[in-house]
């Protein structure tokens, strides 16, 4: 249904990362290995890890190969750093630690041609666009905003406590708060953000993946 | 702008005709009808409906608040032009072949705007069907009256960026009786759009209560959401949005960009701002209808009791009310113990005193108005689906005036549906006159009081322009 177009990030992961964590989202552990940087022997955070090619210039990184989950100890993230180094010689290398996972939620911006910067909440995940289970509000929103975009969902349940699942749904506001507010206050930069998935768990929500497109022209 | 667009002292109709068969000669004839001093301009024409007619614009005797356009598009601008001169403070080119025909037309539109820019002139249209005004006597439409019923004066506004659909609104409201406070034709919308129109209609002196457009496109969306935001609680806006399996040219790089169709974000960012959505041209009525003449409902109302005279009916109203899939999702009030025995005495002995209430075949006016008061009663009733039975046999017109007694009587939302009856006009024209907003059909009323109920949450939920602390930082 949709056209994937060739596009560039406006940002690497881990630049987006930071910017988001500087906005008090939570985002993992992470540790960056620029292109000749030697692998650590201890990292800060424990495994297993995930190491992830950082660039600008890769927007499906699954699907070019070049993320690696559940490595076990010191010894294989050398071997996969390699690897990855084999073909991408150039771009910086993020290891992360692999987070907990939660119930998975997307928040996406974008602009919309008639009513300005948007943004979407929903069921997020390598699933979201199956389900389309999305709401949507222009910015800027409040609180009761997304409390409503929330209830608008049919996995609505799904952020209340689900058979045994606990997810804050104060934590995923939040997230989509602050992202909101960082949006429109660059509004003339951003075209696309997608923040997924977020976990969201019983007291937090960590963003795991996130990328930023930067509008075509200018 | 407004004064003259709804309330002109002075028209002017330029292509009047004496052939009846032409438009020019149909808007003078409704032209006459209303308030407004009329000047017929035709080049050669000197009486036309008994009426001195002047060759030009350049040779009206006094300026004139508004100048309907009945000639052909090629014609315009140079019309526009002479508007200008004389201070013409609205101009309505009727005729199409402007904007909607293609790149030649979006010249003539160009050239319009270019015309009107920094003049006191303003232009309704291109490519529209007028404007009217029940309540002041202003009818600028080229459909015949005797083929498009008017609706008569009240306190719903109706604004189409089409006409045929703005047809379709205006006899769908004379036929049941609902009254208007302004109807405006679009069309192109080359400088009048809905946004402005919002806020004019939105004043507190202004006699509207309730808005209802038709719109394919937003002629300035955050323009239009801001205004309606305005309007919420206070004077509820009811959108049409056409349009919405159009394809989005959105870039689908990402997740969110491949999700976000066009007509999802639209139905947020509505609900956003306060404005009711309904998706055909019945509901658009239906729903300004309702809004216009119930009172405001108890925050929270959800329980509603119904009152029929048929066990068939009881079933499907509850099936409506109820059904969170093809219904509303309201819920079916539980009487107390004291309005049961009461409606025990009320009632045939071998009618339902639960709800749905049935007053079987045997009903009478005097019946059900008592039945009616004592459900109206129950503090556990927050609204009342009235289905009335006229042909029955003891039943008579006198329960009309009855049930819109009681609804004023205890302040609760009460609507009726007055369903398979003879005369498919009057009974209706009558309730709706006493305020009851009453439907032709069982599931048109319960949407119709759904809107009543939720329309109140939807507008607490906007925000006020005082309390949004969040500014681009």
């Amino acid at each position: 249904m949709s056209t994937r177009v060739p596009a560039r990030l406006a940002a690497a992961e881990h630049e987006l990362k930071a910017i988001l964590a500087g906005l008090g989202i939570k985002v993992p552990p992470s540790r960056l290995l620029l292109p000749g940087d030697p692998v650590p022997g201890s990292l800060p955070f424990a495994f297993p890890v995930v190491a992830k090619v950082s660039s600008p210039a890769l927007l499906h990184k699954t699907e070019a190969g070049a993320v690696r989950l559940g490595i076990r100890d010191g010894a294989e993230l050398e071997r996969v750093v390699a690897e990855l180094r084999s073909r991408f010689p150039d771009d910086p290398i993020l290891v992360e630690a692999m987070e907990r996972p939660g119930v998975e939620a997307i928040v996406g911006f974008f602009r919309d041609p008639v009513f300005g910067p948007c943004v979407m909440v929903g069921v997020g995940g390598v699933l979201a666009e199956l389900y389309q289970d999305v709401a949507f509000r222009r910015l800027p929103v409040r609180a009761v905003d997304v409390e409503a975009m929330l209830d608008e969902l049919r996995g609505r349940a799904l952020f209340e406590g689900f058979r045994g699942l606990r997810a804050s749904r104060q934590a995923l506001v939040e997230v989509v708060l602050a992202a909101s507010d960082w949006v429109l206050a660059h509004a003339d930069r951003v075209d696309q953000m997608d923040l997924n998935p977020v976990f969201v768990r019983e007291h937090d929500a960590v963003v795991v993946d996130a990328k930023l497109m930067a509008p075509s022209q200018g | 702008m407004i004064r003259s667009l709804l309330t002109p002292r002075t028209v002017a109709i330029v292509g009047a005709s004496p052939n009846p068969d032409k438009i020019g000669h149909i808007i003078l004839r409704h032209l006459l009808k209303g308030r407004a001093r009329v000047y017929p301009v035709h080049p050669h024409a000197t009486r036309i409906l008994d009426q001195p007619v002047w060759p030009s614009l350049d040779a009206l005797p006094e300026p004139v608040d508004m100048a309907v356009l009945a000639t052909p598009a090629a014609t315009v601008p140079e019309l526009v032009q002479a508007c200008v001169r004389r201070g013409v403070e609205v101009v309505i080119p009727i005729a199409g072949g402007f904007g909607e025909t293609g790149e030649e037309g979006r010249q003539l539109e160009r050239r319009l705007r270019a015309i009107v820019q920094g003049s006191r002139t303003r232009i309704l249209g291109p490519n529209t069907l007028g404007v009217l005004n029940p309540i002041y006597g202003l009818d600028t439409l080229f459909l015949p009256d005797d083929r498009l019923p008017r609706p008569g004066a009240g306190s719903v506004a109706l604004l189409s960026q089409s006409g045929a659909v703005g047809a379709t609104l205006l006899s769908t409201a004379a036929s049941m009786g609902v009254g208007v406070s302004a109807f405006v034709g679009m069309g192109n919308r080359l400088d009048i759009a809905e946004a402005e129109l919002l806020q004019a209609l939105g004043r507190p002196e202004d006699p509207t209560a309730v808005i209802g457009l038709y719109l394919e496109s937003f002629a300035d969306g955050p323009a239009f959401l801001e205004a309606a935001r305005q309007l919420a609680g206070r004077k509820p806006v009811v959108l049409l949005k056409a349009g919405r399996t159009a394809t989005g040219a959105r870039a689908a790089a990402l997740h969110t960009g491949s999700m976000a169709g066009p007509d999802q974000v639209v139905d947020g960012v509505l609900r956003q701002y306060g404005i009711w959505r309904v998706f055909d041209d019945l509901e658009l009525v239906d729903t300004c209808l309702a809004l216009a003449l119930a009172p405001a409902p108890a925050p929270g109302a959800r329980r509603v009791a119904v009152v029929t005279c048929a066990g068939g009916q009881g079933v499907m109203l509850s099936d409506y009310i109820e059904s969170t899939t093809r219904g509303v999702g309201l819920a079916m009030a539980s009487f107390s113990e004291g309005t049961r025995a009461r409606l025990r005495e009320v009632l045939p002995s071998f009618a339902s005193v639960a709800n749905p209430v049935d007053l079987t075949g045997q009903a009478s006016s005097a019946m059900y108005e008592q039945a009616l008061q004592v459900v109206l009663e129950d503090p556990g009733v927050d609204a009342v689906l009235a289905s009335v039975v006229l042909q029955l046999p003891f039943m008579g017109p006198e329960v009309l005036p009855a049930v819109a007694r009681q609804a004023r009587r205890y302040g609760k939302p009460v609507v009726a549906a007055l369903v398979g009856v003879k005369d498919t006009q009057e009974p209706f024209r009558t309730l709706n006159g006493l305020g009851v907003p009453t439907y032709p059909s069982l599931w048109r009323a319960v949407r119709s009081l759904a809107a009543i109920l939720r329309y109140p949450a939807v507008a607490a939920a906007v925000a006020r322009p005082a309390d949004r602390p969040m500014v681009p930082r």
